[in-house]
């Protein structure tokens, strides 16, 4: 279980894009006998698209989020209630389902999803996140598992969290293009005139991810060279309050 | 006595560190009503995700009953990333003799041990844990985001905080930024007033097997 979640961390660590952040937990949540995840991060304004990061059968990912489903569903209904984890499905006792709800929960049931083990995260101001682990149905191997590694669940939940928080959202604009924070960081610390290989070391990160990172950045701004990525980046940060 | 969790063993401390995080949500979200985030009783923040060094402190009941939280001032702080307002137009410091503390929380029994200044002695422990965990790393500093409480608590601790600028409100309270001093001095002023000559702080020397 330590091994799990040391590994887990590593592994989060150098997550670059969803993929990396999905395999992560996919491959952590299999270590604990939980097959079937689903990140969900609700967006700050009702109309954006909430993030979806999942295990799930594709078809029903992307009709989940063609339907705008998380306005319904009555699992992301419940963890914005409230904080603590639960499970639903069969045998966790009854929700109180409209008839559109119990559509949706039909509908889910053709993909082989009809129970599972949810992890509401909230800020101050109100939920913004849940993450659940499903199972086919009330599988004793599933119970076990959830009710075994509940704790260190959730808290993986909220680790991860943080980290897609850090590596998919808030962009930094230079010149009109959107960086990646860890790209803008990998590029900072190039103006300072750090190489690669001390970046990594500043940053935590392997040398490879940093030359990563910068490749991006460069294509993204659209040069050839670090010193003209950095000359962009200097430019910007004068522009700047 | 006091345990230092580097990322390298977060692996072998999940549990304790799953305490850790419970200690602050009682602190931080019960206690002071903070706009954390938080899942059930659980309370990490985005900084959690920068593989922080933690300093745990035990009761004598080996309860996790403080911890404290530490970050490389060369990279993302909550000084440079969150709480910028209170740099007073100064750059944030960004040295590799300089950490920052954050999430600092103690939640003591109530007959816990006092020195003589009405400082609980677990409050020293975990001051000379920060001061023997900067003098281990070359450190001369440690900058942190703190009340105006704690403010007067460190003083009164004879460890002053170094203000940077004015205080500002933050949510419902006052912050402050400023610089802790890391040195033998300090060492020695703490371990006086807080009546504990021994080191304090320990960390494991292996690694676990793959």
């Amino acid at each position: 279980m330590h091994r799990v979640f040391q590994t887990f961390i590593d592994r989060l660590s150098e997550s670059v894009d969803r993929a990396d952040l999905q395999s992560a937990l996919a491959d952590a949540a299999g270590a604990f006998g939980l097959h079937c995840f689903a990140y969900l991060s609700l967006p700050p304004r009702p109309d954006d698209k909430p993030l979806l990061i999942s295990t799930y059968p594709t078809e029903w990912t992307t009709h989940y989020l063609q339907s705008r489903y998380e306005r319904l569903d009555p699992v992301i209904l419940q963890a914005q209630h409230g904080t603590d984890p639960f499970e639903w499905g069969l045998g966790a006792g009854a929700m109180i389902l409209s008839k559109r709800q119990q559509q949706f929960f039909d509908e889910a049931a053709q993909f082989d999803i009809r129970s599972g083990f949810t992890i509401p995260i909230h800020d101050g101001r109100g939920p913004v996140a849940a993450i659940t682990f499903a199972a086919h149905e009330r599988h004793p191997a599933f119970s076990r598992g959830v009710e075994r590694h509940g704790e260190v669940l959730q808290f993986m939940a909220l680790h991860y969290h943080a980290q897609v928080r850090q590596k998919l959202s808030g962009d930094r604009i230079i010149a009109g293009v959107a960086l990646s924070p860890r790209e803008f960081d990998c590029l900072r610390w190039a103006a300072l005139g750090k190489s690669a290989g001390d970046t990594a070391d500043i940053l935590g990160i392997k040398r490879r991810t940093t030359v990563f990172h910068l490749e991006n950045a460069k294509q993204k701004l659209g040069v050839r060279t670090i010193s003209q990525a950095v000359a962009r980046y200097s430019a910007s940060m004068r522009t700047m309050p | 006595m006091m345990q230092l969790i580097s990322r390298d063993h977060y692996g072998e401390f999940v549990e304790e560190l799953a305490d850790m995080h419970r200690l602050r949500y009682r602190v931080f979200k019960q206690r002071l009503d903070w706009d954390v985030q938080v899942s059930g009783d659980l309370e990490v923040d985005d900084f959690d995700a920068f593989h922080p060094i933690y300093l745990l402190q035990r009761g004598r009941d080996g309860r996790i009953q403080g911890c404290v939280r530490l970050l490389p001032s060369t990279g993302p702080t909550m000084l440079r990333d969150a709480f910028g307002v209170l740099l007073n137009g100064e750059s944030p410091p960004a040295s590799p003799s300089i950490w920052e503390s954050s999430r600092f929380a103690l939640d003591v029994h109530n007959d816990a041990a006092a020195a003589v200044s009405g400082i609980a002695k677990a409050t020293f422990e975990l001051f000379i844990g920060m001061v023997e965990f900067g003098l281990a790393r070359g450190l001369n500093a440690i900058v942190t985001v703190t009340d105006l409480r704690m403010e007067r608590i460190l003083r009164r601790a004879s460890w002053p905080l170094k203000r940077i600028g004015a205080p500002h409100a933050i949510g419902t309270t006052r912050a402050i930024a400023g610089y802790l001093e890391v040195s033998r001095d300090a060492l020695a002023r703490l371990r006086r007033e807080g009546g504990l000559e021994q080191p304090v702080l320990w960390a494991p020397v292996t690694m676990a097997t793959a």
